[in-house]
């Protein structure tokens, strides 16, 4: 069975890092971009765990650590570009928290490059390819998440770090 | 404990060309909850939506996972197939492994993978849909306009013709926009009182039309079929059922200031009938020069007034109204010319625009219809500089669509009654659309006194003083500088939005472009698509456009909405909103600024929020932000998020585990 962080492709040649992604997509946009790249037939990388969400204004900062506790590598948020979100302002506040956050993560020992927002428009599937299929390049280079800073971080001490990121 | 059927869907030859789909049968079989996997053909069709609904009832199912497609081609369709079957439409998931797997991923190990984990991840999340019911309320069918001119009458009345409501709001103490102001109109050249008179008679005196002048729309909260709109009225100081407009507190008004109804032409006084002809035809209290304000104890006009029409007391009135939808139309302001310096627009004394010339055409106007120089003479010879900072990046990139026609209709009127000798036209080509603007242009063909230059570049002239004239220059075609001397100089600046539109943007959550047009939701086929569901824009407020044209949107927004809000249907509300649980909801308010759609309250006693589901559209910013875990977001809970997410990631779900709401800060 394939694991989360650490899982090697199968296949010939010499095993490589996996990196295992969550990415919290935009319904409106971020969603129909993925989509848009499937119907264009692009490849992607299998390495991407995509969760629809109504706006990227929802993902909550927890979130974004229940992710790294339960293992992914990476944890990518894509939403509407400035001035296109459905619900106004939603991207700019998660463009803030992503700020934020990233400070946080810094000690929690998850290095900043593991968390990224970007913008897809709905046609954009060809972006949407390249944002995912870069995030999963840098990952490989940058190994997987170490154990002993994320993992002992479990989801019940995450809420101590959020008290901080209010937005 | 749930039961789950998952139905794993081929899409025909689509889906498990890449994708080993007995290995994704096996697997899922084995996620908690499950009690049924089955693969079909095709899902969506007529077959495969009998199939479902029997197998949900068969097999007793109370939650479903479709793996297929995108959620966006058929999550309707089988929510409903679910509502048929007896479940709740939201007792659903959708795993995409058509676009977002077998669609993109070329190796079958590596896909089978991935299915494996998308569909984990959408089984682990529908344990904990909860059902939803979506509520049912009323649409007001009424109507809010904005703006008196052409363009916002057509669509009142049109609306009121189909026994709609309809609350007018003008900022202006009359209705009617600019073309009253004006003598005859393109392209018939008929007098424009006697086109717009009848139809502000009328709209004056329909019961179904509330006209609110002197009014601002100050707030806009909700949607298409449930607005409440804040208006201010500012007061008159007069009472419009006493006055008659009769004029005799404007005599007995010792105060004088510049007359924007004439400008550079007139002066008024404090309490004006703002001009001849106006509707309604009533008196208005200007407080910025009334003496009253000034601290003076100045009663004139009200001794003067045979009806004791006068009200100093008034006060400004703030009024809410609930509508179904908004008419923006605001109609245009001309730019101000003086923000090109080398035309000498308000330096010399005979350049003028385009409207100053129209109000000095008006036979009821300050010059009874004469055209007069400054000095009281009349010109010799009139030039017409078009394209003042229009079709230039710098300034107005767009067009402004009327000025070529309405300056053949200063050409044909001035001719007819001898107003000046010579009339000399410096256009960057003309636009003359339609064959009756053609007509005004071909008559005027051969006729001497009448010439057209070409200008090489559209807003490229100056103007000069020279000897007593005024010298018209400008490159032309071949880049030579060449000189007209004029007597009078009429500019034709470029139209823009309206002022004030950039602040009534923000207050209906709209945009306006470069220009202060409210554009940016027009597209080929729909001309008053404001961008915002359930508010249109009409006439010049969506751009130029003539007075047929302004008309012809007023109409088409009125269309809009009369097939859009129909009384005694009811709009459908999406159940996905936000919550609060008010045990944990500290009051801190954090979320309320956040919400696109002023859908928090604030509540006291105990502090906490209070989130309007009629207002609120599920965006989960809410959520997001709130520090305490208070407010939770329907179908896109922390749980099911979470829950998704882990399945994803291969950890086993921790099924009962709840993490929503106060588990989260007591960790
Ligand atoms: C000099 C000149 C001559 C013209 N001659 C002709 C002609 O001969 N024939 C022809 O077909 N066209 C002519 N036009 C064009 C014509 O004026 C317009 O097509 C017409 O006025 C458009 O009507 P409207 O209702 O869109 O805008 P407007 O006439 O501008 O009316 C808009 C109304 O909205 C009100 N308003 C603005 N903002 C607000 C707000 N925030 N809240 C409340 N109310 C607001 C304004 O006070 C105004 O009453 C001419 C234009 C110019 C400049």
């Amino acid at each position: 069975m394939e694991r989360g962080s650490g899982a090697t492709q199968s296949g010939e040649g010499p095993a490589v890092f996996e990196p295992v992604i969550v990415a919290f997509l935009c319904n409106w946009c971020a969603c129909e971009g993925a989509d848009a790249a499937g119907r264009a037939r692009l490849e992607l990388p299998a390495n991407v765990r995509p969760v629809r969400l109504l706006c990227s204004g929802r993902v909550d900062p927890q979130h974004v650590l229940e992710a790294f506790a339960c293992g992914a590598d990476g944890v990518l948020i894509l939403g509407c570009r400035p001035g296109e979100c459905r619900y106004r302002e939603g991207n700019l506040h998660a463009m803030k928290r992503v700020a934020l956050l990233r400070r946080l993560l810094g000690p929690l020992g998850v290095e900043t490059e593991r968390l990224d927002l970007e913008w897809v428009a709905a046609g954009e599937g060809k972006r949407y390819a390249e944002v995912v299929t870069g995030m999963v390049e840098s990952l490989r280079a940058l190994g997987p998440l170490k154990p002993q800073s994320a993992s002992t971080h479990t989801t019940a001490k995450a809420p101590d770090a959020r008290t901080k990121v209010e937005l | 404990m749930c039961r789950i059927g998952v139905y794993i869907c081929e899409c025909g030859p689509n889906i498990g060309r890449t994708l080993r789909l007995p290995a994704l049968v096996q697997s899922t079989g084995n996620l908690t909850g499950v009690v049924r996997v089955r693969r079909v053909p095709v899902l969506c069709g007529r077959e495969g939506l009998d199939f479902l609904g029997e197998e949900i009832v068969a097999q007793g199912l109370d939650r479903v996972v479709v793996a297929g497609c995108s959620p966006r081609e058929h999550e309707s369709t089988f929510r409903s197939v679910l509502e048929r079957a007896g479940l709740n439409p939201y007792m659903l998931q959708v795993a995409n492994i058509r676009e977002q797997c077998e669609w993109v991923v070329r190796d079958r190990d590596q896909a089978t993978g991935l299915a494996r984990r998308l569909v984990a991840g959408a089984v682990a999340r529908v344990r904990h849909h909860e059902p939803l019911l979506p509520s049912e309320i009323a649409v007001s069918t009424d109507v809010v306009v904005i703006g008196a001119g052409t363009a916002g009458v057509r669509a009142a009345l049109t609306l009121a013709g189909k026994k709609r409501v309809v609350h007018l709001v003008e900022r202006l103490p009359c209705v009617g926009g600019k073309v009253p102001l004006y003598e005859d109109v393109f392209p018939g050249m008929a007098c424009a009182a006697c086109v717009m008179d009848p139809m502000l008679d009328e709209l004056l005196h329909h019961d179904g039309i509330r006209v609110h002048l002197m009014s601002s729309v100050e707030e806009l909260l909700g949607f298409k079929g449930n607005f409440t709109v804040r208006l201010l009225q500012s007061p008159r100081y007069v009472d419009p059922e006493a006055c008659l407009g009769c004029g005799a507190c404007v005599e007995a008004c010792p105060v004088r200031v510049p007359d924007e109804w004439n400008p550079g032409l007139a002066e008024r006084r404090a309490v004006a009938v703002p001009y001849p002809g106006v509707l309604p035809s009533l008196a208005v209290v200007d407080p910025r020069h009334c003496l009253r304000w000034q601290g003076e104890d100045c009663r004139a006009c009200e001794e003067a007034c045979p009806f004791d029409a006068v009200r100093f007391e008034e006060e400004a009135r703030v009024q809410e109204i609930q509508a179904g939808a908004v008419i923006v139309a605001t109609g245009f302001d001309l730019s101000d010319p003086g923000r090109f310096p080398q035309y000498g627009y308000g330096r010399l004394a005979d350049v003028i625009t385009s409207f100053e010339l129209e109000r000095m055409l008006n036979s009821s106007g300050p010059t009874g219809g004469r055209v007069l120089r400054k000095d009281g003479t009349v010109p010799g010879h009139a030039g017409f500089v078009l394209c003042v900072g229009s079709r230039d990046p710098r300034a107005a990139p767009h067009c402004s669509e009327v000025c070529c026609r309405y300056t053949l209709k200063f050409l044909h009127r001035i001719l007819a009654q001898g107003a000046v000798d010579r009339a000399t036209v410096f256009h960057a080509g003309l636009h003359l659309p339609g064959g009756a603007s053609q007509d005004l242009y071909r008559a005027l063909e051969g006729n001497p006194s009448v010439h057209f230059v070409r200008m090489g570049a559209p807003n490229s002239a100056g103007i000069l003083e020279q000897n007593g004239s005024l010298a018209v220059r400008f490159p032309d075609e071949e880049g030579r500088v060449r000189s007209h001397l004029v007597d009078m100089a009429i500019l034709a600046p470029a139209m823009e939005g309206a002022s004030g539109n950039r602040e009534l943007a923000r207050i209906l959550h709209l945009e306006t472009g470069g220009t202060g047009f409210f554009d940016q939701g027009i597209t080929l086929l729909d001309r008053v698509e404001a961008g915002r569901e359930g508010v249109f824009v009409a006439g010049c407020a969506a751009g130029p456009t003539d007075i047929l044209g302004a008309a012809t949107g007023g109409q088409a927004a009125a269309g809009r909405v009369l097939s859009e809000l129909v009384p005694g249907e009811t709009l459908r509300l999406e159940p996905v909103t936000a919550g609060v649980d008010e045990t944990l909801c500290s009051g801190c308010a954090v979320c309320e600024g956040l919400c696109p759609y002023g859908a928090i309250e604030r509540k006291d006693d105990p502090p906490r929020i209070m989130v309007n589901r009629v207002l609120c559209r599920g965006c989960g910013t809410c959520a997001a932000a709130c520090p305490s875990g208070a407010v939770h977001c329907a179908h896109f809970s922390d749980g099911q998020i979470a829950a998704e997410v882990e399945a994803m990631l291969g950890r086993e779900d921790q099924g009962e585990r709840s993490k929503e709401k106060g588990s989260r800060i007591a960790g």
